[in-house]
């Protein structure tokens, strides 16, 4: 989805809030997110919403739940079931006013001691930003070279996917190092660098690496990891030439490393860079 | 063998699988790649015992293992196998898995996943890359 990040971590705040009040005597606030498909009918029924892919984010709660006649007002302007001080009565019309001006949405369910549900609608958007290739320097774009992406987090996979597609690159997938060898014998000569995540289960990204130099000792790697610096890493086991980025990752950091790597002549200097955030 | 390292070790594999159809059927696909040292057990549990009487030179190099089964699945042989044997291969023969399966076999420390019905040729390729990360393995250990 495409919005207002500031605005949606306050819309998310004021619906946990809400919950966090609707169960004095503790409970379950659950938060959820994922892409729904919304019809015709659902749409014709909300201001402002189109039929499509939507994501939907809810905050569910099991607190003592909101009356019918309550429902009715719950999103307007100073309205409020609070006491005195306690509650100013903007947060959810903030949430309304958040969901309506993204193109979205905000819909209520509740049963009486049971619980509450919100869900906020927002329009799913299946490309990355165009920002994203916006920041990076021209001369760092791809130029149709192939990249084995090996990375064993799905969501983070399809993120560093289409990121890499964005900056004009061919990519191929695998979600572990077993699946990044089987990938890599099957289009070795095809593949230009290998961009994968250190720490997987079973074989690490440092093993990968110097499991394909064996056979193509010229191969190109950058290397993405989670930790804040390499003492998180096995240090024995750092490959030679290669390239880190420190997650997340930015793609103008990402598109310098790649260039730099995929444009460096056959030999390298020993070691390895970082970029972003020093590992 | 296998592997395109006609030099490496023929590999040494464990196959845990409850199915007796299954079990013959892979173990003569197994033998057709070239794979003669076949340990065979019917259960995790039976894997689990089978593998804790091994050690030196006749240890195992890669489980196949099935996901369901009873007494002991293949999940959690995988779990107990990482308690023990953090390096040791492990693919798992899979049905028709969740993503929610999937994702907790790799938190597990799964190495690799093989479909159910796979063709020769797919599990050749599987053992391939076994060979390659066990040939490498133990030159880094005689490295280091």
């Amino acid at each position: 989805m495409e919005t207002d990040a500031s605005e949606f971590s306050q819309a998310l705040v004021n619906l946990v809030i809400n919950a966090r009040d609707a169960m004095p005597r503790g409970g379950c606030i659950k938060i959820t997110s994922r892409v729904v498909e919304l019809d015709e009918e659902f749409a014709a029924m909300h201001q402002k919403l189109s039929a499509g892919r939507f994501v939907e984010v809810a905050v569910k709660d099991n607190g003592i739940g909101i009356d019918e006649d309550t429902l009715k007002h719950i999103f307007e302007p100073f309205f409020t079931t609070k006491d005195q001080g306690k509650g100013t009565g903007l947060g959810l019309a903030m949430v309304y006013g958040f969901a309506q001006n993204s193109q979205g949405s905000v819909e209520v369910e509740s049963t009486l001691e049971a619980g509450t549900t919100f869900k906020i609608y927002l329009p799913a958007v299946d490309q990355i930003p165009q920002t994203v290739v916006a920041e990076v320097e021209k001369e760092n774009l791809g130029q149709g070279e192939t990249i084995l992406l090996v990375e064993d987090d799905p969501p983070l996979l399809e993120l560093t996917r289409e990121m890499l597609t964005s900056l004009g690159y061919n990519v191929l997938t695998a979600s572990d190092g077993f699946e990044a060898m089987e990938v890599e014998a099957a289009h070795g000569s095809e593949i230009d660098l290998v961009l994968s995540d250190v720490v997987m289960p079973s074989i690490s990204g440092f093993e990968v690496a110097a499991i394909m130099r064996e056979t193509r000792p010229d191969m190109k790697f950058v290397f993405m990891s989670g930790y804040p610096n390499r003492a998180g890493i096995s240090n024995e086991n750092v490959p030679d030439n290669c390239q880190f980025l420190q997650k997340p990752v930015r793609p103008s950091h990402l598109a310098q490393a790649l260039r730099i790597e995929l444009d460096r002549a056959g030999t390298h200097a020993p070691g390895c860079s970082s970029y972003g955030n020093k590992l | 063998m296998t592997t395109n390292d006609k030099n490496a070790d023929p590999l040494r594999i464990l196959l845990v699988e409850d199915s007796i159809e299954s079990m013959n059927l892979t173990k003569s696909i197994l033998n057709d790649l070239g794979i003669t040292q076949i340990f065979a057990a019917k259960n995790g549990s039976e894997a689990f015992d089978l593998i804790g009487s091994l050690d030196g030179e006749d240890f195992i190099d890669l489980v196949l293992c099935d996901w369901h089964m009873p007494v002991m699945n293949g999940m959690e042989l995988l779990r107990q196998i990482r308690t023990s044997y953090p390096d040791l291969l492990f693919v798992m023969i899979t049905g028709q898995a969740d993503h929610s399966s999937v994702a907790e076999a790799k938190a597990f420390g799964v190495s690799g996943f093989i479909k159910k019905p796979f063709s020769p040729d797919e599990l050749g390729k599987k053992l391939d890359v076994a060979s390659r990360i066990i040939s490498h393995r133990k030159l880094e250990a005689l490295v280091s």
